[in-house]
């Protein structure tokens, strides 16, 4: 266990190096180049030429890429955006924890609406509820979220002032906190698709956990319906809820562009989405390594509960 | 209509939308590149730091002397000295705005030119050309320049830049005494003054968040802008009280201010924007004081571009107004392109093609069809709005849109015509009748065009002018792009492999701002820095000149330009229907350079 | 300015599967980033190797399962009324000056246009013709290219096991750990987004869900009697993969690739909302919605209900199809 956990952190690291190596090329691939659109339209030959030599874009790729990792590690530098006219890290400091309150309060909204349903799915199994629920999160699930956000908005705050136009607009969540009426829509959009997955999965999961033997063995001796259910298809299925848990940790900390685009919030999402089409090098080399590390840490964090909670994995030989 | 009725109110909070992506970022009035921009300056700095010169009388781009620091400033009939007395303005540390602070401006300038975000090298414009500055007394300072200019010139487009800085900033350490870095009190132009106020620079600009030797060093400056008492050094009509990182800006009356208009409101806050439909939201919402209606959802179109007459009805306790800003719509060709196995920089260099293109460009059905009429026609460099600085040629099309003559223009120069498809050179040659020099027979008039999405109705007009060149066999590839991957493609560059680009429209206008007097002197001249299309030719070099440097009128220049079509011409678009509060009077006729003047602002009852 | 949202939270896959077996470590495409090689072996049963049975199999799902048909009908409705509507309702949809000239823009639904106008002039329905076509061509290439080269390149990665299988499995992991919309946004503002170009990044980013799968499968395979034999008898390893791990496998890639097209077209309209899909005059549902979503507050409904619906219908009627497909696999594999 500990000889597999170490492994996987190595590789962790390795993963984050490779995934780091191929954004910085790509980022620097873009067309038009990082200077332009960090000086302006107005920028002279000589001022193109200092900001080049100033920000090493006139050295091998491969020293860029030292020079870069060097920073990151040894110095905790992401390095400066003109765009921003701040650090890089300063910016993302500031987003980071707006962009885990919104998207993760509707991860845990979604949890906790689709394990629920995901039960109440297996329980009422191939009754009308069941056909009802499993419509209604296909339906959501193929909406694009853009869509969905767009009309909540129009319907429910334009056309009608229930709610906020937009997300709120504090600084530190707890103002974000304080602004309900800001904060229902975009975190009804946001967990309105993932709540459709998630009660899939359940379902599933659930109906899977229900045929295993060591389940029907218990209903053969006599368990009633609801203790078997709770005891122990729930629990071998709270091992696909952890994972999934895990596995949304990237999303958390990436936030999710298009909804805060809808719904004006500056959050990490955003913030990438903007750097790319800003051609802002520095920004967007940093959003990808915060978005890779917690995507690598959510996967590895899956595989270690995964193995520690599953017996069977953990003797499994290749 | 503006509203009219009710009663003044004093005090008040009003809220003014930024255009979405366009957060200040800059607070030190001494932008460098990247930062020198309208959201910056003119929609921040320069509520705090009034400039020299105020441009922008009501409607129209003219010098504005009652919100000026100086008076009107005084040419020697041999035009190369300049007298100019200062108006009584205070800093809000006690100091008075005096003549030093203008040179302490021009010291900084001349030390740190080649990182200032308007220096136009090359042409001998301010600071080249300025062989001396001094305060010849407290309230008077003097400029000797090097060679005669049009004064004209030279107060619209070199004086236009500079702003006066107090002595308090004169410092090279936070806490340092002012004027103890040199750069305030050193003598023009010399070494020792240079080398003070590079350092003073390098300390005020990494105050501001950006070390000009070092940028990656981490720095997190938006946090300290309303606090840092550097900036707090005002000698406008506001003083910051709160800045954040994504653009939420407060700004609160400054009770020493002795300029003309005072503030009537308690509050001034910017807030900022991802995207239009946010902002639209907004208004709708009604969260927004000052906010404006995107041209797309205009509901109905107007048949007279200067007068708003739709409103959207979900509206009723906004009115709308609508102004032009003094710029030009265009897009480059580029004259050294090496596309199309090297031909395309030469059929671009050709003269009636230009014209065929500039033919096929349907003007007024764009204005009605996808500016909703609001937008005017536009025939040279010369903002069409308003229309005093249009010489009669420029007032009306030379070439108005007229399929058949473009098809006549190409097929009498050697192209054989395919309509909607691609014409093709059948006589080469330089002669009268035939494609150019350079051009080979067979050569298809094909050529790329890469744009910038982002504003809807500047796409629609690209796509309706590419179906419009299409219908004469100009066939026009097109791709789309960011913004700042097309201005960072639209270089300037020598024939060879890697000029290829062709054409690019980043959807955007050229503000003449600070180059109010609109010569062209970065535009058109040879080798000018945003002459991006490599765009040369002797008569325009001697025109520019011409205006900058002699009395010679604005018209000749103006009238060739609008015939060689070193640029294609675009209509001009309104730009921005702003939608204000019924109760908010006093932000009407807005400042065609979008300065903004909350002062003039009030709420009425 | 300004899917998305589908792809930052699953790598790429709609509702998750059904684990193909009970208790493996291929829970399903979402945890896919769960280290395999780690986990049991899938307990696969023996791999048909008649293509005819599969097909059969195939047919029965769809007399079986209801809303299969209702999503195949569908899908067929959607083909037919992008390619053979125009030839009965035509109308310009490439010529911006004539859309302009010829009618006035932003229309509510009238005798002369059903569903209106949009903001250049468009046919709305012809629109919806013209943007399906792009919107399903994209799907099903990038799915059909995505799907086809995971599989062949986990059977590969699978079959030959060893220092390949780990070198292959670690690049799969590497492009895994880069969030896709990240990659789909830097590549679409690199390469100029045309309709080539969007297949091509939207495979690229549908290919390593089936490798996984596939090479999880083949694992299994490898170890099965009937191909230690057939290596016995002498047969070469081309051989093996193709007859016998890639038809067993097909049931898991055809699946998967039908979960896959849905996912495209949804990632080609979260492209179209950021301004990154198709360019004008052409165009596809997700970039008409996303225009249309700049409209709909100004009340020009029918701007984006048409491509809304259409693209719920379409990705629900593949998901129906998906689902069904699976659902006959799982009873198909407990069956041996």
């Amino acid at each position: 266990m500990i000889g597999f956990t170490i492994r996987r952190i190595i590789q962790a690291f390795v993963v984050i190096i490779a995934v780091m190596l191929l954004v910085f090329l790509l980022a620097h691939v873009i067309p038009g180049g990082a200077a332009r659109a960090a000086l302006g339209p107005r920028a002279t030959r000589l001022q193109i030429a200092q900001f080049n030599r100033l920000n090493n874009y006139d050295r091998p790729i491969i020293v860029q890429f030292w020079l870069y990792i060097e920073g990151l590690i040894w110095h905790h530098n992401l390095g400066y955006s003109y765009h921003y006219n701040q650090g890089v890290t300063a910016v993302i400091q500031e987003r980071l924890p707006k962009t885990l309150v919104l998207v993760g309060i509707s991860t845990i909204l979604a949890l906790v609406v689709a394990v629920p349903l995901g039960i109440l799915q297996v329980v009422r199994r191939n009754k009308p509820v069941d056909y009802a629920l499993t419509a209604g999160s296909f339906i959501f699930y193929a909406m694009p979220s853009f869509l969905l956000g767009t009309l909540l908005i129009l319907y429910l705050a334009v056309d009608v002032h229930l709610f906020s136009v937009e997300a709120p607009q504090g600084q530190t969540v707890g103002s974000i906190l304080a602004d309900p009426r800001g904060l229902v829509l975009p975190e009804v959009t946001l967990a309105a698709i993932t709540i459709a997955s998630f009660s899939r999965y359940m379902r599933s999961s659930m109906m899977e956990a229900m045929t295993e033997d060591y389940v029907r063995t218990a209903r053969a001796k006599g368990a009633n319906t609801t203790r078997v259910l709770f005891f122990h298809a729930l629990r071998n299925a709270i091992i696909p809820i952890v994972t999934l848990l895990g596995l949304s940790i990237p999303a958390i900390v990436s936030g999710a562009v298009i909804t805060e685009t809808v719904f004006n919030f500056p959050g990490m999402g955003l913030l990438t989405y903007q750097a790319a089409t800003n051609t802002d090098v520095p920004m967007l080399l940093g959003t990808a390594f915060v978005a890779t590390v917690a995507t690598v840490i959510g996967s590895l964090a899956a595989d270690i509960i995964y193995a520690v909670v599953d017996p069977r994995v953990r003797y499994a030989k290749r | 209509m503006v509203p009219t009725g009710g009663t003044k109110q004093a005090g008040g909070t009003a809220t003014w939308a930024e255009l979405p992506g366009s957060a200040p970022n800059m607070i030190f009035p001494f932008d460098p590149s990247g930062f020198f921009s309208v959201p910056n300056i003119n929609e921040f700095q320069y509520l705090m730091y009034r400039p020299l010169y105020w441009f922008g009388q009501g409607a129209t781009p003219n010098l504005n002397l009652s919100l000026s620091v100086g008076k009107e400033p005084s040419y020697s009939t041999d035009g190369k000295t300049i007298t100019i007395d200062l108006n009584n303005y205070k800093w809000s540390n006690g100091e008075t705005v005096t003549a030093q602070d203008v040179v302490f401006w021009m010291n900084m300038m001349e030390a740190n030119k080649t990182i200032y975000g308007a220096y136009v090298p090359g042409i001998n414009a301010i600071p080249d050309d300025v062989a001396n500055v001094v305060a010849t007394s407290p309230s008077e300072v003097t400029f000797t320049l090097t060679g005669t200019v049009n004064p004209n010139w030279y107060t619209y487009n070199n004086l236009s830049q500079v702003t006066p800085l107090p002595k308090a900033w004169d410092i090279t350490a936070t806490g340092g005494a002012p004027g103890s870095g040199g750069c305030f009190s050193g003598a023009y132009g010399t070494t020792s003054t240079d080398a003070a106020c590079v350092k003073v620079f390098t300390f005020l600009a990494t105050q501001a968040g950006y070390d000009p030797a070092n940028p990656k060093a981490a720095n997190n400056s938006f946090s300290t802008y309303a606090t840092n008492p550097i900036w707090q050094v005002v000698d406008g009509p506001w003083h910051l009280t709160n800045f954040d990182a994504t653009g939420n800006i407060t700004m609160e009356p400054n009770p020493s201010y002795t300029g003309p208009v005072k503030p009537t409101l308690a509050k001034f806050v910017e807030v900022p924007y991802t995207a239009e439909p946010a902002e639209y939201n907004s208004v709708l919402g009604g969260k927004l004081d000052v906010g404006y209606l995107p041209l797309a959802n205009e509901p109905k179109t107007t048949s007279n571009p200067l007068v708003v007459t739709g409103q959207d009805p979900r509206l009723s306790n906004y009115y709308v107004n609508e102004y032009y800003s003094w710029a030009f719509s265009y897009f480059p060709l580029n004259f050294n392109s090496s596309g199309n196995n090297g031909v395309a920089g030469k059929i671009i260099s050709q003269l009636y093609f230009r014209q065929a293109m500039q033919t096929l460009v349907d003007q007024p059905d764009i204005i009605t069809k996808v500016f909703k009429g609001y937008g005017l026609g536009q025939y040279g460099p010369i903002p069409p709005q308003p229309p005093t600085y249009l010489s009669a040629a420029a007032k009306t099309n030379p070439y108005p849109y007229n399929p058949a003559a473009a098809k006549a223009l190409l097929s009498s120069h050697g192209w054989t015509v395919k309509p909607g498809g691609t014409d093709v050179c059948t006589k080469a040659g330089s002669g009268a009748g035939e494609c150019g020099a350079g051009i080979p027979a067979g050569t298809p008039l094909t050529f790329n065009l890469q744009f910038a999405t982002g504003i809807t109705t500047q796409t629609d007009a690209v796509n309706d002018e590419i179906s419009s060149w299409d219908s004469a066999g100009i066939h026009i590839n097109e791709t789309t792009s960011t913004f700042d991957t097309v201005i960072g493609n639209a270089t300037a560059c020598t024939p060879g492999p890697s000029c290829t680009w062709e054409m690019e429209d980043w959807a955007g206008e050229w503000v003449y701002s600070p180059d109010v007097y609109p010569t062209g002197e970065e535009l058109f001249a040879t080798g000018a820095v945003s002459n991006y299309g490599s765009y040369s030719d002797p008569t325009t070099d001697n025109l520019i000149k011409g205006t900058d440097f002699s009395n010679q009128s604005l018209t000749n220049y103006e009238n060739y330009l609008v015939k060689q079509l070193p640029v294609i011409y675009l209509p001009a678009q309104v730009q921005s229907l702003t939608e204000i509060q019924n109760n908010l009077r006093g932000v009407t006729p807005q400042n065609i350079f979008s300065a903004l003047t909350p002062e003039n602002w009030y709420f009425v009852k | 300015m300004p899917n998305g949202d589908h792809g930052d939270e699953f790598r790429g896959s709609a509702v998750p599967r059904l684990p193909l077996e009970p208790g493996i470590g291929d829970l399903s495409s979402m945890i896919s980033a769960v280290e395999e090689s780690d986990y049991s072996i899938p307990e696969g049963g023996e791999a048909t190797t008649s293509g005819g049975g599969a097909l059969r199999q195939v047919a029965r799902v769809f007399v079986e399962n209801k809303l299969a048909v209702v999503g195949l009908a569908v899908i067929v409705f959607m083909v037919l009324f992008c390619w053979l509507g125009p030839v009965f309702y035509s109308t310009n949809q490439t010529n911006a000056q004539q859309a302009l000239v010829s009618s006035t823009a932003n229309t509510a639904p009238s005798a002369q246009h059903i569903l209106g106008t949009d903001n250049a002039g468009y046919d709305m329905i012809g629109r919806l013709m013209f943007g399906g076509k792009n919107s399903l061509i994209v799907g099903l290439a990038a799915a059909a290219l995505g799907t086809l080269f995971g599989a062949l390149y986990g059977a590969i990665s699978g079959f030959f096991g060893g220092w390949v299988d780990a070198l292959m499995m670690r690049i799969v992991d590497v492009l895994l750990s880069i969030p896709p919309l990240f990659l789909l946004i830097v590549a679409a503002v690199i390469w100029h987004p045309s309709v080539l170009v969007l297949i091509l990044i939207i495979a690229f980013l549908s290919w390593l869900i089936p490798a996984r799968l596939i090479r999880g499968e083949t694992l299994t395979l490898r170890v099965r009697e009937y191909v230690q034999s057939v290596k016995v008898m002498g047969g070469s390893r081309r051989r093996i993969v193709l007859r016998h791990i890639v038809p067993n496998a097909i049931g898991t890639i055809v699946v998967n690739a039908t979960f896959q097209v849905a996912d495209a077209i949804l990632f080609l309209a979260a492209l179209g909302f950021l301004g990154l899909g198709v360019q004008p005059p052409q165009t596809d549902w997700g970039s008409m919605l996303s225009n249309g979503v700049n409209y709909a507050i100004s009340g020009y409904w029918w701007e984006i209900y048409p491509a809304g619906i259409a693209i719920v219908l379409v990705v629900v009627a593949f998901n129906f199809i998906g689902d069904a497909l699976r659902d006959s696999l799982e009873v198909r594999l407990q069956q041996r």
